[in-house]
């Protein structure tokens, strides 16, 4: 065999390699399509109506880590306090700010100084607590603790003295929509198999949010935040809730997940050394319910919707893109054993094995790929008709999923209608394969190295723009 | 090669330029139809507002009409109460809804299946509790909950024991029975009876939660016969129970099974509820 066949050979592989990925994308977009329409078909005014007026209706702990949030905390905890859902009780953990995230927080809330009962002192803490406080209502509770750099450290303090019977985790720069929570939460009443549910993140870049309600929607300004919504839609609406079809979720965002209380406690609260602590304790949980032999599902629900802020600049974008990128490495290895084993189901033969192909190992191929047809073309091994094929093939396919994944959402939600916001979405989603992924691979390249030197990162901080809830959002750099 | 690459670009391209504008005819196609649904809606909520107000209209004689009338009934029902709630719902059966949601209970999706469920629910006839309890055996999850939470608005204690019976099937949940049952709101522990005796510790235990929260003081009884259960979780329930029905009349039963315990946490739990019922026990 010749350099010129083992070239063409190796490209075509490659090429083998895309068009599995993207038309798998579409069938995972079509099954999730499926869903959304059979999800939307349910009447739900009853069971609402019910879970909302009902005293025996489960309470929601709702966990509000908070690093130096200052510009967005306040927003953040009242869109808790006007969430649709007879039982919440908000924890925020006030995870070692410097700036006045509990001073605003004290003076907002009246808070005082009490005494909290430990419900749950079996969950490790690492940052010793400082203190503990109360709102003069009642409603919010406040907890000051030592910052260990983690954000799982925080969510335990928080868990060790919340009670719900549901735990819900969100970020202190995100905002809840009124009826999220009921929402999430209507199948862990109708189905006691349901353990874990993601909810719908979107950005809140161009987003007006008043009082902790959205009161303006619009598209945001700059396109690198344009290039998120995209993404968001694509891998983190559509995709999930595709995966979640087969009961394959790897992972639920940290910014709004839902998670029944004892799943979290028979794994001892979140591990304090995963870089990636959302995706970390989904895994522990699937895991856990397969060892126990117990029938058990983790949902995805589109409809609820968390907006949350995201990187408006270039640099805090490829910080946030690293962690992510070396906490998915971490969770890959952490979790290897599940990859390939039948009785893991669709987790274990589906949705591990796609991630690590396609989404772990995506920038890796891509740098072989380009270097490989590169240097073929340069020394004359291949015809320059076929590397444009190769090319074209790629950004093609891929632009196309990102159609249909704007297409999904516009026959269902219309949350981006509009003929001005449609145009700039698409002219994203041709723009995304040229401009975008390139950097976010360089990023994600970037974090697998840190994960093979095995870094350390911590909290870290994230500008935002004010319009938002304006959040002083923190991010694991 | 290059035909064929040219051919495949081609192809791509046209691929591209039909999902662009499936994208433009799906906004386009939405707007349209929920242009047209908002205005029916608006039409239709008036009529319903009207019979809320003691209006006697004619029936809807298009389906479409029909279906949009039983959705935003189920809706508005919700929030109706007293004269107006009757007023809609003697509507809906005057009108030939009862029908039309036995209709739907029998299609093959399990959506239509709950739709009629909800609408079942609303229109609160004579045979509405008959037709929920059936549906508690649907085979789809969903139908299943949403009987449940029928038979709990529409109130009738008689319903209770297959609330009961479907929770031990492993029909629906426990907690959502609990919920429909506290809905119901029975007056008596004897009402309860089913739940107090039946054979899964999950429903003894519910029984007692509901017992307890209601404070049904005539369950005291039937609250003491289960702290000698086998199950922890009922004793704790009924423990529980016993200390929100504040009854000093339960001491008795409370020092006995204490005395049979060893030196436990449910011995620890006893202590604790008797002590508090000590609190109440008249002196001398």
């Amino acid at each position: 065999m010749d350099a010129t066949t083992i070239v063409i050979v190796a490209i075509s592989a490659l090429t083998v390699y895309y068009v599995v990925y993207h038309l798998g994308y579409l069938v995972i977009i079509g099954s999730a399509a499926h869903r959304m329409a059979a999800d939307l078909a349910w009447p739900a005014e009853i069971d609402h109506a019910e879970i909302f007026a009902n005293p025996l209706t489960p309470r929601v702990s709702v966990l509000v880590p908070a690093h130096n949030e200052e510009a967005g905390i306040v927003d953040s905890v009242e869109s808790l306090r006007n969430l649709r859902y007879p039982d919440v009780q908000i924890v925020v953990i006030d995870d070692g700010s410097t700036d006045a995230t509990f001073p605003l927080l004290e003076q907002r809330y009246a808070l005082r100084p009490v005494q909290l009962d430990m419900v749950s002192p079996e969950i490790p803490q690492e940052g010793a607590t400082r203190g503990t406080y109360r709102s003069d209502d009642g409603s919010v509770i406040v907890i000051r603790k030592e910052s260990t750099g983690r954000r799982a450290d925080a969510v335990n303090a928080g868990l060790r003295i919340s009670s719900g019977e549901l735990v819900c985790m969100i970020d202190a720069d995100s905002v809840l929509a009124p009826d999220a929570l009921l929402r999430l939460a209507a199948p862990f009443v109708d189905d006691q198999r349901v353990i874990a549910a993601g909810g719908s993140v979107l950005p809140s870049n161009g987003v007006t949010i008043d009082g902790g309600q959205v009161t303006r929607f619009d598209l945001p300004r700059t396109w690198i935040e344009r290039f998120q919504v995209v993404e968001y839609l694509r891998a983190f609406l559509i995709g999930r809730s595709g995966w979640a079809q087969v009961n394959g979720l790897v992972v639920i965002s940290g910014a709004f997940g839902l998670y029944r209380r004892d799943a979290i406690l028979r794994i001892g609260g979140l591990a304090t050394t995963s870089l990636a602590e959302d995706a970390d304790l989904l895994m522990a949980v699937h895991v856990d319910a397969v060892n126990r032999g117990i029938p058990y599902r983790v949902i995805f629900s589109a409809e609820p919707v968390c907006w949350t802020e995201v990187p408006r600049r270039v640099r805090v974008l490829g910080r946030q893109r690293t962690r992510w990128a070396h906490g998915l490495g971490e969770i890959l290895a952490d979790y290897r054993k599940v990859i390939a084993r039948p009785r893991f189901g669709a987790l274990g033969m589906l949705s591990m094995p796609w991630t690590m192909a396609f989404e772990y190992l995506a920038p890796v191929v891509a740098v072989v790929g380009t270097v490989l047809t590169v240097a073929a073309l340069a020394l004359g091994l291949i015809p320059i008709s076929f590397a444009l094929l190769v090319a074209a093939a790629g950004l093609g396919l891929s632009t196309l999923v990102t159609i249909t994944a704007l297409a999904v959402e516009a026959a269902w939600f219309r949350r981006y209608g509009g003929a001005r916001r449609l145009l700039v979405l698409l002219a994203a989603a041709f723009a995304e394969p040229f401009f975008y992924r390139p950097l976010v691979f360089a990023w994600q390249l970037r974090g697998m190295w840190r994960a093979h030197r095995g870094a350390v990162a911590e909290w870290g901080e994230m500008e935002h723009t004010g319009s938002a809830p304006a959040t002083q959002g923190a991010v694991l750099s | 090669m290059t035909d064929i690459s040219s051919l495949i670009l081609q192809g791509l391209a046209a691929v591209l330029v039909l999902s662009v504008l499936g994208l433009i005819a799906t906004v386009v196609v939405t707007a349209v139809r929920d242009r047209i649904r908002t205005a029916r809606r608006e039409r239709l909520s008036a009529v319903l507002l009207d019979i809320c107000d003691g209006e006697d209209l004619p029936a809807p004689r298009s389906t479409r009409d029909a279906e949009t009338i039983a959705d935003l009934a189920v809706r508005l029902a919700t929030s109706l109460k007293g004269s107006d709630r009757e007023a809609l719902s003697a509507w809906l059966q005057r009108s030939g809804f009862p029908g039309r949601a036995r209709a739907w209970m029998r299609r093959r999706n399990p959506a239509s299946r709950l739709r009629g469920v909800a609408l079942v629910t609303t229109i609160n006839g004579p045979r509405s509790g008959r037709a929920l309890v059936e549906m508690l055996a649907d085979p789809h999850r969903r139908v299943r909950a949403g009987a449940a939470r029928g038979l709990g608005i529409t109130g009738a204690g008689s319903d209770i024991p297959a609330l009961f019976s479907a929770v031990a099937a492993g029909r629906i949940p426990a907690g959502l029975a609990a919920m429909s049952v506290l809905r119901i709101f029975p007056t008596s522990g004897g009402q309860l009876e089913s739940g107090f005796s039946s054979r899964d510790p999950s429903v003894r235990r519910i029984a007692a939660e509901i017992a307890g929260r209601l404070e049904l003081a005539d369950a005291r009884p039937r609250l003491e016969r289960l702290l000698g259960d086998s199950d922890a979780t009922v004793v704790s329930a009924a423990l529980a129970a016993l200390v929100r029905i504040d009854d000093p009349e339960a001491l008795t039963a409370l020092r006995r099974e204490r005395d049979r315990l060893a030196d436990d946490p449910t011995r620890r739990e006893f202590e604790r509820t008797i002590s508090r019922l000590e609190a109440l026990e008249p002196v001398g």
